[in-house]
């Protein structure tokens, strides 16, 4: 479905360079549909297009980069920033297993078998990228209890739904939309992280460190095309006509999410408080 | 042989470099405590206040997000 090779530095250039607006995240969607077999998914860009014009999401704006890049700036608190990413991705990573051990349908089956694999292999990419970027900042227990944060999956493994979790169920065209809305939002974050990391990284370890963050923008990048792809086929064979009112109405509810997490920041909008 | 003078503005700018460079280090140490409970992180609650005086919350902003985000109200296919 989408491609298994790396994108190229220019593609990471043009999602650097892109300036901070609507326009950027519909970019991330763009270029991580412009490989490979990725088809061109016109019904989900259409309905893209559709949700930035009517929701502009706060994350493509430059208020909440250069909020970042405040907050970035300060060692520790970035240092604890990759350590929620850590939490976070192996916590989706369970999320997901569970989705596709309920999926009834073979490839759905196994892109979101892949994709719970990836989260749960990024969960410790966030950990290499403190251990790179602030060498022994963590207190060695502490450190260690940190591995606990990844739930480990491997393709080899029997997938199994957890036990009352509400993602035991059958994946719907609606979960697809949302995971494609934040995978996008993801992707900027990791856009921002890649900047502000090298600020902080010691010499020695920016190569190694550049190639985590590499492995983590390829993963991002797929799981978008991946979702759009799931996203189009399921529209057309379910004839969704009202697919830009979901990508509306989930772009909005993502929108409510992210000045939430940010509320006591520059970007308050009395739209969400 | 250097003189006493030389001896002491050389003391006094070792000293200077020795305070810049502790200063540097003050600045760059970064030393994070905490522990994992049940899967979530605990950080000391009382650096996590001092960070939300100045920026956005440290553990719940600029996250990832790779699930669905909603997981109780799904609109099913078709």
């Amino acid at each position: 479905m989408a491609r298994s090779l790396p994108w190229t530095g220019s593609d990471i250039d043009t999602l650097l360079s892109a300036a901070s607006s609507p326009a950027r995240v519909a970019t991330v969607a763009k270029v991580a549909l412009s490989q490979g077999d990725s088809r061109t998914c016109p019904a989900y860009l259409r309905a893209l297009m559709e949700a930035l014009a009517r929701e502009p999401p706060p994350f493509g704006t430059r208020e909440y980069s250069d909020v970042y890049r405040a907050a970035a700036a300060d060692r520790q608190w970035m240092a604890i920033s990759l350590m929620a990413n850590a939490e976070r991705e192996g916590d989706g990573a369970t999320r997901l297993w569970s989705l596709a051990a309920c999926s009834a349908d073979p490839e759905e089956v196994q892109l979101l078998k892949e994709h719970a694999v990836d989260e749960s292999r990024h969960a410790l990419a966030y950990l290499a990228l403190l251990d790179l970027a602030f060498p022994d900042s963590v207190e060695p227990k502490f450190r260690a209890e940190l591995e606990q944060l990844s739930p480990r999956f491997r393709m080899s493994q029997p997938l199994r739904a957890a036990k009352g979790s509400p993602y035991a169920r059958t994946p719907s065209i609606d979960d697809f939309v949302q995971m494609n809305i934040a995978e996008i939002r993801t992707t900027i974050h990791h856009l921002m992280q890649r900047v502000a990391l090298s600020a902080h990284c010691p010499p020695e370890n920016l190569v190694r460190m550049t190639k985590v963050l590499d492995m983590l923008l390829r993963d991002e990048l797929r799981h978008v095309a991946y979702t759009a792809v799931l996203i189009d086929r399921k529209a057309a064979s379910a004839g969704q006509e009202g697919l830009p009112q979901m990508f509306c109405r989930r772009m909005r509810d993502f929108n409510r999410i992210t000045h939430c997490e940010l509320a006591k920041s520059v970007l308050t909008d009395p739209q969400y408080s | 042989m250097a003189s006493k003078k030389t001896r002491k503005t050389a003391r006094k700018h070792t000293v200077a470099g020795a305070v810049a460079t502790l200063k540097a280090a003050g600045q760059k140490r970064v030393l994070v405590v905490g522990r994992v409970r049940k899967g979530k992180i605990q950080i000391d609650q009382a650096k996590l206040d001092e960070f939300a005086r100045k920026f956005p919350n440290a553990t719940g902003s600029f996250i990832a997000v790779n699930a669905p985000f909603d997981p109780t109200a799904h609109v099913a296919d078709g």
